[in-house]
């Protein structure tokens, strides 16, 4: 039988094609214009301003890579990369690994399972900078609930929020205690794994450890994946915590960002630069370099995903 | 701040003025013997004499305390003849501010090491409450401004307030002046009616009112004498440094933020025992080279 012959879709071809296309672009046209002035305009205009001088008094003024250049010598710089990969790097591996853990014992038959998977979410829920404010009392060196456990157990009770060896720290503790929602999506992923895998390795004498490996970590990877790059990105712009956790206590003084800087995020000092320092064109640049790294590490994590994660039959 | 900006130039108009003076606590001093300081020797006297650790280290009562660490060494910089913006330029390794900084960490933290300072300075409670550490008697003195006038009388406490020691008898009372300002946005729909509304609020009589029920300093010197602020105790120390040489102003420089966000980083790294401040305060110099102009 002869194919049936299709002529290529021409939406000009026809009065009634165009206005198919009219009624189609006339209905996303609040997502198109939306994203056209709020994300493609502020992105072109950003590339533009990095390559300027540009301190919302004056005009920009064209500095070529000046911007860029200045960064390599800038010690503050360095400081609030080294201090986001740092929460990036030990942040996201710990927060996998407590999900995870967490997620078993929330797939147990245990009584009152529900309420615990509520009671473990609940914190995600709390608005961040009401959790901050909880987190600085908590971990008060004097009169904080932490430390006070830490006398009754006899540990060392830290100087939580004024100490640089325990700044950084503070502010891991702060983001991880939203843990329960990376929990609650591995949760849902355990419930997917067929339980004849479990059953067969039982039979076959695996141990937990063995099944875990071998059964649970391949089934539950591309999950996994996900949660890498999804908590790497907030990681990587982490700000409302630790700029909650460095502020006075009475927030009237200005403050360093945590002892001795150690709370200056690369999007803190980005912030500083743009809206107090002035420094637009600098700022702009930062942003850039933020992008890159970020799209540097994501391909690495997605690169390194060949290698460690199943698809199951694919 | 752009709404303040018209041909590249800021407007604004003062409405009052504050300045920083040595607050003591009548009853610690009392107590100890000291009277209040009018050098820094005697200011280091005091300071050592009115520190308080317990047997296992703790600091519980703290000589001379800071309500704001950036304005406090700042000022105990002009006690020690130095500047820290010389000739309207950052001058942070000035050898009278570095002297300043350095006097603060030797006399107070030192002695009591700072992990102890730090530890005692985390359990404040937030500023001008009842858990404020010079409210609570956890500070003996304390550098602060003239709002604390109105607020420790409020608060019922027994204070008094001295000029700032010098180093020597002509640095007596050097302090340095902050501005609250008003401004009619670029913006505004109806300039010539916040025009008549601000011209209102800068005449003698208007500002008198508002400083004084602020409990603010007038940015007018015609009203230093005025009798409407006898009612606010202690206040006339604060009135009389408004026409003291050794009152430093500040000029609205655009890169007064990231310098004085430096200098709290600075101040911060030296009280936390990590550097000296030296060192410290050099950082802040290698940085201002690319602070906005």
């Amino acid at each position: 039988m002869r194919p049936t012959r299709v002529d290529p879709v021409n939406p000009f071809r026809s009065q009634h094609s165009r206005w198919a296309l009219f009624k189609g672009l006339a209905f996303a046209s609040p997502f198109l214009l939306g994203f056209a002035v709020l994300y493609a305009w502020p992105i072109l205009a950003s590339g533009w301003y990095s390559l300027t001088d540009f301190s919302l008094f004056k005009a920009p003024r064209f500095v070529g890579l000046a911007n860029y250049q200045r960064m390599l010598a800038d010690d503050k710089f360095w400081k609030s990369l080294y201090n986001t990969l740092y929460f990036t790097f030990v942040g996201v591996p710990v927060d996998i690994a407590i999900s995870l853990a967490g997620a078993h014992i929330l797939n147990m038959k245990l009584r009152g399972q529900a309420l615990w998977r509520a009671l473990i979410y609940l914190p995600s829920i709390v608005p961040v900078v009401a959790a901050g404010f909880l987190w600085r009392w908590l971990l008060n060196a004097q009169y904080g609930f932490v430390n006070e456990i830490a006398r009754w157990f006899g540990l060392a009770q830290p100087n939580w929020l004024a100490d640089s060896a325990w700044g950084g720290v503070s502010v891991l503790i702060l983001m991880l205690w939203t843990v329960g929602g990376t929990m609650l999506i591995y949760l849902a992923a355990l419930k997917d794994v067929p339980v004849d895998l479990y059953e067969a390795a039982e039979l076959d004498g695996a141990s937990h450890w063995r099944r875990f490996i071998d059964i649970t970590w391949p089934m539950v990877s591309p999950v996994t994946l996900f949660q890498i790059i999804v908590l790497m990105i907030a990681f990587l712009q982490v700000f409302t915590q630790p700029f909650v956790l460095s502020k006075d206590p009475g927030l009237t003084a200005q403050s360093a960002v945590g002892p001795g800087d150690s709370m200056l995020t690369y999007s803190i000092y980005l912030f500083q630069n743009a809206f107090i320092f002035l420094k637009m064109g600098y700022a702009s640049a930062m942003a850039w370099v933020l992008l890159f790294v970020t799209l540097t590490i994501t391909l690495l994590v997605l690169w390194s995903a060949k290698k460690w994660v199943f698809y199951g039959n694919r | 701040m752009k709404q303040l900006v018209v041909d590249g130039q800021i407007y604004s108009l003062p409405i009052a003025t504050h300045n920083f003076q040595l607050i003591y606590n009548k009853k610690l001093l009392d107590e100890a013997g000291v009277a209040p300081p009018t050098t820094m020797a005697e200011l280091a006297d005091a300071i050592a004499k009115l520190t308080k650790v317990d047997a296992s280290g703790a600091v519980t009562q703290l000589g001379l305390g800071l309500s704001d660490v950036g304005a406090g060494l700042k000022t105990l910089g002009y006690a020690n003849g130095g500047d820290w913006n010389r000739g309207d330029e950052p001058t942070p390794t000035d050898p009278g501010f570095v002297a300043g900084v350095k006097f603060y960490f030797d006399n107070v933290v030192a002695p009591v090491t700072p992990e102890a300072y730090n530890r005692f300075i985390a359990g404040y409670g937030p500023y001008m409450s009842d858990q404020d550490p010079f409210v609570a008697g956890k500070y003996a003195m304390v550098l602060d401004g003239e709002w604390r006038s109105k607020f420790n009388s409020e608060a019922g406490m027994d204070w008094g307030v001295v000029p700032v020691p010098g180093l020597t008898p002509e640095l007596l009372g050097s302090t340095w002046s902050d501005v609250s300002t008003l401004f009619i946005p670029t913006n505004s729909p109806n300039k010539e009616a916040a025009g008549v509304f601000l011209t209102y609020l800068m005449s003698p009589p208007a500002m008198e009112k508002f400083s004084h029920v602020l409990g603010n300093l007038p940015a007018r010197l015609s009203l230093v004498e005025s009798a409407v602020y006898d009612d606010l105790p202690n206040f006339d120390v604060w009135l009389a440094a408004l026409n003291s040489p050794n009152n430093h102003g500040l000029p609205p420089a655009l890169y007064m933020a990231e310098y004085n966000t430096d200098l709290v980083s600075a101040f911060d790294q030296v009280l936390q025992g990590s550097q000296t401040p030296e060192a410290a305060l050099q950082a802040v110099a290698d940085r201002s080279a690319s602070y906005a102009r």
